[in-house]
């Protein structure tokens, strides 16, 4: 088995049916360096015969021969053909001779008185003589064809088996299943949906907020506050009082008045308490920053309250 | 509709749900949340289309890494499912990222 041989014969036949070599190697579930390997001389392992001869379209045999067996039959049946003639011709110049190959089996002996039976049977002619013709010589039997060779039987067994099965193709592509383009679209649409909504519910509160403060809401928008001045927990002068006003939203326009009741005890007897108003105006208050009023007093101050008289402003 | 052109439209549909979770946290004004979200979108979006290719990739790269005789690298239909539950999860995760501003 000349290997150089193999290897130029499979690159041939690779060549023959269109395919490059990695299409083979993808195929046979091998990979590129072993398909030129084999094409360089390193004959396949055994377990890939098969497939690779399946996928080339050749036979095994011809895979380990290097050649197409239709050049080798033909070669073969020549030579089986012309040595039969040539035995022919000679039994028909010498019946008598003996067969120059040797001594006939006990076989081929018990043949020859079938020979006239056969003769009178015979329909086949092997040197293409017409059978009108009287036939003086003896026609040889035909013998019964021979049995499937392994080969024969593995070849035919190859031919059925259907390898677009056996060497799997791909198992998926790029893209979506019909499942997961039905989940894809509840998923969005629910999503989408779900934003509109809240972005909804959010426009119309915007829409219906308020434009103006007015008593009933100022709450929402401000804080009001009266304390000592100074800084610390522990306010040591309690005759000083600052009121302060916090803007929780930008509020242009801003007007509030406010009467703070002060007490100079701590249980707060109208003896003991006095009234102060106070009146803020602001062209723009921004969140977080506050009015501030201080007050004054010659004595301590324990108690306080506020009540808001009036407010303005307008809200963004 | 041929499967390409349903395969189109699903990405369109992927795409213009994950503009509207962006339009959905610009309008509530949590700016720092956008990194994030494009991060998760950006990734899941494409990789559920190309789950087959990756997964290919993945295992042509682990068996050329690996084993002397590389294989076709097909993936398995297990390998594929899971890549699939990743990335949809992905995207849903980015989904609720979208919805927090909101709620």
């Amino acid at each position: 088995m000349d290997k150089q041989k193999c290897g130029e014969y499979i690159r041939r036949k690779r060549e023959a049916r269109g395919l490059s070599q990695a299409e083979l190697a993808e195929k046979l579930g091998v990979s590129t360096y072993e398909i030129s390997a084999w094409e360089a001389g390193f004959f396949p392992e055994a377990e890939y015969l098969l497939p690779l001869s399946a996928a080339l379209g050749v036979e095994v045999e011809e895979l380990l021969s290097g050649e197409d067996a239709a050049d080798g039959e033909s070669a073969a049946k020549a030579v089986s053909v012309a040595g039969r003639s040539a035995e022919i011709n000679r039994e028909e110049a010498n019946p008598e001779v003996p067969n120059p190959e040797g001594p006939k089996s006990s076989e081929e002996q018990a043949e020859e008185p079938e020979k006239p039976e056969a003769a009178a049977n015979d329909s086949v002619s092997v040197s293409g003589r017409n059978k009108s013709e009287p036939s003086a010589r003896p026609v040889k039997s035909v013998k019964a064809p021979a049995e499937e060779s392994y080969y024969e039987k593995l070849h035919k067994k190859l031919g059925e088996t259907d390898w677009e099965k056996v060497i799997e193709p791909p198992s998926g592509e790029n893209g979506f299943s019909d499942g997961e383009r039905r989940f894809g679209k509840i998923l969005c649409i629910c999503f989408i949906i779900l934003i509109l909504i809240l972005q909804g519910t959010r426009l119309q509160s915007y829409l219906q907020r308020d434009r103006e403060l007015t008593l009933e809401n100022y709450r929402q928008y401000i804080e009001i506050s009266v304390h000592p001045a100074g800084e610390g927990p522990v306010y040591t002068d309690l005759t000083e009082q600052v009121l302060e006003v916090t803007a929780k939203k930008e509020i242009r326009d801003f007007s509030i008045s406010v009467k703070v009741c002060f007490s100079y005890t701590l249980s707060g007897d109208s003896e003991n308490t006095v009234f102060r108003e106070a009146q803020i105006r602001e062209q723009t208050i921004d969140e977080y920053t506050f009015a501030v009023r201080t007050f004054f007093f010659d004595r301590s101050v324990w108690n306080c309250g506020v009540e808001v008289l009036s407010v303005e402003g307008k809200l963004p | 509709m041929n499967k390409q052109k349903k395969d189109r439209n699903m990405v369109v549909l992927l795409c213009f749900t994950a503009l509207v979770g962006l339009a959905n946290i610009l309008l509530n004004g949590n700016f720092e949340l956008i990194f994030l979200y494009l991060l998760f979108m950006v990734v899941s979006v494409p990789t559920i289309y190309f789950n087959y290719s990756l997964c290919k990739l993945e295992n042509k790269w682990h068996s050329l890494w690996r084993e002397r005789t590389p294989c076709d690298g097909e993936p398995s239909v297990v390998r594929l499912k899971t890549g699939k539950i990743g990335e949809w999860g992905a995207f849903i995760l980015g989904l609720i990222l979208a919805l927090i501003p909101s709620i």
